[in-house]
């Protein structure tokens, strides 16, 4: 087995292994399509393509289908795992008919829950270097770190010019309005416990907020070094989970960006050989 | 030059490099119009200077006359609820007319008569699917919940925000109801 090919492999495992767990996360967060079978109403939210894809048939009529919901529910589960036992032969036969299922699911799932997430676009750049060969697959690992650099810097970009960076006690206010519902409702909720803290005391509000700023503006360096790879890693970690902490908010979807950097340094040792070679 | 990804990329592929500038195109154009549109990503949640709400609107959901917290359901089951509900009460606060109607329209102004029916007719709720909702909110919540639910009915409630505290200010009318038949 070439040097290239071991990557392709171990990449596709790693990548597919953590797609199983972000589908139990799902499944477990009730997000499935037999969750929503027969669910009458929908929001076609902002993007163009859920919008093209309501013009097509299959979201109306998976969801109300139970077989259908079920098909697809089961078949988004089965293929990753096909993807794994039967990497040697159907890989890329087995990667499109997933994504396309996965694309299937979501788009339906995301339109009848009328709530539409947009951190999926990660899983889909993860995944869609598995569909090259050779030379090609170290070129996509390598677009999908710096695309997903791109994204987490960005975010922390529109913060400081969009104001809420610089506004005195903005994440305070922030949480007021993310947790209006569970105040009301349900008060004694630990998720509203930490908020009300946080509430309570703006200042602490406004260095945590910095800190999560600090930890979105320093992927900058991914464009510059592959040193700090691993260590961004962590800070990811940290980042998708102290989201939920704080906010309450699943940021798995991206953490899922830390494949690419994990192999960043077999890519560029690999990418270098082979123009050597060339 | 020759360690740019884009350099090695032209050199690799010409079709790859090319579908990458259109994806990064794309970006940009998402990104400077700030909108969503997989499959690509405008990360801007939480970016904007936040006020604090003077009044909030909060839906109470009573199950067999008890209140039911949503947020006790799994994590998106709580999110749909919530969003399902709301869109409920804006399709019939707006004489059943899906809102987004004046949205879809005038992205597709241009396309003759034929076209623009066919995609409002797609891409909107109608009134049959909102009068439908109640019967599937309750099938939703026996199958989550796992339990017969005899009744269902729903507050439209009114807090204003005093002293750092919600406080009830008035609604209190049902505005969606449901009874299942024995």
């Amino acid at each position: 087995m070439s040097e290239s090919s071991k990557l392709h492999y171990q990449y596709s495992l790693s990548v597919f292994v953590y797609v199983l767990i972000v589908l139990g996360f799902r499944f477990f967060g009730g997000k499935f399509l037999v969750d929503f079978y027969d669910q009458p109403l929908k929001d076609i939210g902002e993007s163009y393509f859920y919008w093209l894809s309501l013009l097509s048939f299959f979201p109306n009529y998976i969801i109300h289908h139970y077989w259908a919901c079920l098909f697809v529910d089961s078949f988004v589960v089965i293929l990753p795992i096909l993807c794994i036992v039967f990497y040697s032969k159907y890989i890329k036969v087995l990667t499109t008919l997933f994504l396309l299922l996965f694309w299937i699911q979501t788009s339906t799932v995301e339109i009848f829950t009328l709530s539409h997430s947009k951190s999926v676009v990660c899983i889909f750049l993860v995944i869609l270097p598995i569909l090259f060969i050779k030379k090609k697959i170290l070129l996509m690992i390598d677009f999908a770190r710096y695309a997903g650099a791109y994204f987490i810097v960005s975010a922390a970009y529109f913060k400081y010019v969009n104001g809420a960076l610089l506004k005195k006690g903005n994440y305070s206010i922030a949480l007021v309005n993310q947790y209006y519902d569970r105040a009301i409702m349900n008060p004694e909720h630990f998720l509203f416990q930490i908020a009300t803290y946080i509430i309570d005391r703006p200042w602490l509000g406004d260095i945590l907020f910095r800190m999560l700023f600090l930890s979105q503006v320093v992927f900058v360096l991914t464009f510059f070094t592959r040193k700090l790879d691993k260590l961004l890693i962590v800070n990811l970690f940290l980042f998708s989970s102290l989201t939920y902490v704080f906010m309450g908010i699943y940021n798995y979807d991206i953490f899922i960006l830390s494949i690419p950097l994990f192999f960043s340094s077999q890519v560029l040792k690999e990418l270098n050989f082979k123009m050597k070679v060339d | 030059m020759r360690n740019m990804f884009f350099y090695k990329l032209f050199r690799e592929s010409k079709a790859l490099f090319i579908f990458i500038i259109i994806l990064c195109l794309g970006q940009y154009y998402f990104t400077k119009n700030e909108k969503n549109s997989i499959p690509w990503f405008y990360w801007a949640m939480y970016s904007s200077a936040e006020n604090l709400p003077e009044a909030v609107n909060q839906f109470i959901i009573h199950i067999d006359g008890e209140e039911f917290d949503y947020l006790s359901l799994d994590y998106w089951g709580g999110i749909a609820v919530f969003k399902s509900i709301d869109k409920y009460k804006a399709i019939r606060d707006n004489s059943m007319r899906d809102p987004k109607i004046d949205l879809v329209y005038s992205k597709i102004d241009f396309l003759p008569e034929k076209a623009q029916s066919f995609i409002l007719y797609k891409l909107l709720n109608k009134p049959f699917e909102v009068d439908s909702f109640p019967k599937w909110l309750h099938g939703y919540l026996e199958k989550k919940l796992n339990k017969k639910i005899e009744k269902i009915e729903v507050y439209n409630n009114w807090y204003k925000y005093i002293n750092g505290k919600f406080q009830f200010s008035g609604g209190g009318d049902v505005f969606l109801q449901y009874e299942s038949t024995p």
